[in-house]
């Protein structure tokens, strides 16, 4: 009896003692929620919690000294008492939050989601459909393009907001390029190649000729790290391929993987004659891309895929590090190059990938202002808050030269943060590059053009049943290949392979899905 | 004779070669991040293999350490890691006290119980939904209290008490003393060597605990280091890959923030190392 009662005791003070603590926290929150009213006028105040995928330190937890100049402008924009909390984790480690506020309950309103995420949680009937909402929302609708609604379109109904991009042609998706040495072929008096034949005398050239003038035999032409695919050679013959091999070719009146096409074989000769004229950096395969810029730093390379804002020497990347190491480098990005038939070409950027998918959860209270507020966040016209979010305040931040379209930045990100500016408060990403000057906006433009096309993006089912044929088999065949372990005649044995290990079944149904798109 | 004192020697010299090298391969990523730490943005972005910083300088420590919230997360980290482990330290003492006592009523199936925790455990989201309801999330009470008692070092705990021989707790309560006093002034002196390392293993898991700080924390204000230093390197990743106006390398801050942040718990391990070493033995031999 005596311990019953003990024990009794024990679970009642246990009890008391959670309830205790429970009634802490909730009149906490109750405080949260009664201070961040203050607007004057007769519509109820709303704040919105928000869940992003970002990692970014500085931003302060009450939205810093931007909140009150971002409430300002939506209040005379027509959004009076709209406010937000932002909270944000990066990594694998947002999703692993993210399922737990989820399950517990605690929701956010809006939150950031992968492509899996979405498609899982529009199953579950979390998230909100958001068709009659975004009828309400030009700006929206304005900047995010189509294909992109399409890519978070499921049963008809839209669950996701996209990035969007700004209708400026530097603000194309497509940035990559081909980026060379302009200080070294000034050095050996070269122009800048055109096609396969030119580019292969100038990485020629760059390997034996001693472009650095150093004294030493120490460089390479073409450099490249693990995830390379030297898009410049497969480009000049016509086909995409980017990493992941996704890329889709039309041929007689059907599709088929870039890499089975006999125009793969012709590059992969290419490469292979190149690497055996000890033009490209033989360790490519084993290089991390951070050791792959490394080799840039250090001038080991002449030649390289990369960025347009790669060009950017300000930028803080490897251009800058490299100016400091050698003050006389330049880096250019050079025009497609073409093939022997004049091909040439990129492949193309995920036009249906919307970038950061953001969604609203279906118990979001008051959606229709959230979205309101949305639709500012990416508005140009007067009171709209796409300059504010993005540079902050015009004249202190930033400066806006019209006439050029440029915005000069004077606060650093991290002080843009520290205040509560910019990445955490653009609630919706809007690529927006009218901070580039020139030089970028040039290379921006090289890399828009001769985009070669994909011709399907959907993934089909066998596809997922056969993961191993596009990483394994294509890339051991791929280096191996290159390298010159094997001889190109064994493309034949990796065309076969694809097939009799499920390319057949791909193919198949990738060919089905493509003709009810063309229908 | 001879033979044998040639097979020795060069048993010894291979011995001291062996673990010089294996000690300079743990010691090398260390001493590469502070050389990185102190190196200008275009020396830390060359990469490869150095020992000495390149361009020195004190940019990244000066970036790193003006930031409020480094101070902020130090705060929060050494709160936790100091209360936490003295709540850790008393409470494991107290049970594992308590649950030597045969003449506790219901002492095997206390002993169950908690011998049940260290096979059984509730998962992450009823672990998160049971700390939610009792009011602890997005309070630094999170990280201290569901894992203030450890099974395993109550296990630890009591296996050297049971070396201290049940006449002195006599002796003691002939003179007078209640068993709270023989607790505090007789029993747990004598547990220094136990006291000692598991609250080095307690203070060393709390100082790193990134998980729950991750699950738990909301608030900046609450962060711990983990916490942030994940946060500066997931930022300064986000500032490179969009090529933006950044004012110091990446590298360089991250390497700082893993230094600033290892600095305080290298500090305390020489000092505990020696109880350390005396207390994982314990309980090893008994008599």
């Amino acid at each position: 009896m005596k311990k019953l009662n003990k024990m009794v005791s024990v679970v009642c003070a246990t009890c008391l003692l959670g309830m205790i603590a429970a009634g802490c926290s909730s009149s906490e929150n109750g405080g949260n929620a009664s201070n961040t009213s203050g607007a004057k006028s007769e519509v109820k105040p709303i704040t919105y919690n928000m869940f992003f995928n970002y990692g970014i330190p500085e931003f302060p937890d009450n939205g810093g000294e931007a909140k009150a100049k971002i409430t300002a402008q939506m209040e005379k924009a027509g959004l009076p008492g709209v406010d937000y909390k932002i909270s944000m984790i990066s990594g694998d480690e947002y999703k692993t939050k993210l399922n737990l506020l989820i399950s517990s309950g605690e929701i956010p309103d809006y939150f950031n989601v992968d492509t899996t995420q979405l498609a899982m949680y529009v199953n579950q009937g979390l998230l909100m459909p958001l068709d009659d909402l975004l009828a309400k929302a030009p700006n929206l609708k304005k900047y995010i393009p189509k294909e992109r609604w399409e890519g978070v379109t499921f049963d008809g109904k839209i669950y996701a907001i996209p990035q969007g991009v700004r209708p400026e042609s530097f603000n194309s998706p497509n940035t990559a390029g081909l980026l060379i040495r302009q200080d070294w072929l000034d050095n050996l008096g070269l122009k800048q190649p055109t096609n396969l034949d030119e580019l292969h005398n100038v990485l020629k050239a760059f390997t034996k000729d001693d472009p650095d003038k150093n004294g030493q035999d120490d460089t390479y032409g073409l450099g490249g790290n693990k995830s390379t695919v030297f898009n410049t050679v497969f480009g000049a013959f016509g086909i995409g391929l980017m990493s992941g091999s996704i890329f889709w070719t039309e041929k007689d009146g059907k599709i088929v993987k870039s890499f089975v096409t006999p125009e793969a074989k012709q590059a992969l000769a290419v490469l292979q004659q190149w690497y055996k004229e000890g033009l490209i950096d033989p360790e490519f395969p084993v290089m991390e891309p951070k050791q792959g810029d490394a080799r840039v730093i250090n001038s080991k390379i002449g030649v390289f895929e990369g960025d347009a804002f790669g060009v950017n020497a300000a930028g803080g990347g490897y251009y800058t590090s490299l100016l400091k190491v050698l003050p006389t480098a330049k880096l250019t990005m050079i025009n497609r190059i073409a093939g022997p038939d004049g091909k040439k070409g990129w492949p193309e950027v995920n036009p249906y990938s919307g970038g950061a998918l953001r969604a609203v959860s279906a118990d979001a209270k008051d959606p229709e202002r959230l979205i309101q507020m949305l639709d500012w966040s990416v508005s140009d016209e007067a009171n709209g808050g796409v300059n504010l979010l993005t540079y902050g305040e015009e004249g202190v931040d930033y400066t806006f030269d019209e006439a050029k379209n440029l915005i000069t930045q004077k606060t650093s990100y991290s002080d843009l943060y520290a205040k509560g500016f910019s990445n955490p408060v653009r609630f919706v990403q809007v690529t927006d590059r009218r901070w580039t000057d020139d030089t970028v906006r040039a290379a921006l433009e090289i890399a828009s053009t001769d985009i070669v096309k994909n011709q399907l993006w959907k993934t089909v089912p066998a596809e997922l049943d056969y993961p191993d044929l596009e990483k394994k088999l294509w890339t051991e065949y791929f280096v191996k290949i290159v390298t010159g372990v094997w001889a190109v005649d064994r493309f034949d044995e990796f065309v076969q392979n694809y097939y009799k290990q499920g390319g057949q079944k791909i193919e198949q149904q990738a060919n089905e899905e493509w003709k009810k798109s063309k229908n | 004779m001879i033979q044998k004192g040639w097979g020795e020697r060069t048993f010894e010299a291979g011995n001291i070669l062996f673990l010089a090298l294996l000690s300079l391969v743990t010691l090398y990523p260390l001493w590469h991040e502070i050389s990185i730490s102190l190196s200008s943005a275009a020396g830390a972005m060359r990469g490869g293999l150095f020992l000495f910083p390149r361009g020195f300088t004190l940019d990244a420590y000066k970036s790193v350490l003006s930031s409020s919230f480094i101070w902020l997360a130090y705060r929060n980290s050494i709160i936790v890691a100091v209360a936490g482990t003295i709540l850790h330290v008393l409470f494991t003492a107290t049970t594992a006290y308590a649950l030597n006592k045969r003449s506790l009523p219901g002492v095997k199936a206390m002993t169950l119980l908690v011998l049940f925790t260290m096979i059984f455990s509730g998962g992450m989201i009823p672990t998160y939904l049971l700390v939610k309801t009792l009011g602890l999330t997005n309070t630094l009470w999170a990280l201290m209290l569901p894992g203030m008692i450890s099974a395993f070092n109550v296990i630890v705990m009591q296996s050297f008490m049971r070396t201290i021989p049940d006449e002195v707790e006599e002796s003691a309560s002939m003179d007078g003393a209640n068993p709270l006093r023989i607790f505090f002034t007789i029993i747990l002196p004598l547990c220094k060597p136990v006291i000692a390392t598991i609250a080095l293993w307690e203070c060393v898991g709390l100082w790193n605990n990134f998980m729950q700080a991750l699950i738990y924390l909301n608030d900046k204000e609450l962060f711990t280091l983990p916490l942030l230093l994940k946060e500066i390197i997931a930022g300064q990743q986000l500032a490179t890959d969009t090529g933006q106006f950044t004012t110091f390398a990446a590298e360089s801050a991250i390497a700082a923030t893993v230094i600033v942040s290892i600095v305080p718990i290298l500090a305390v391990y020489p000092f505990l190392q020696k109880y350390f070493m005396k207390g994982t033995m314990l309980g090893s031999v008994k008599s």
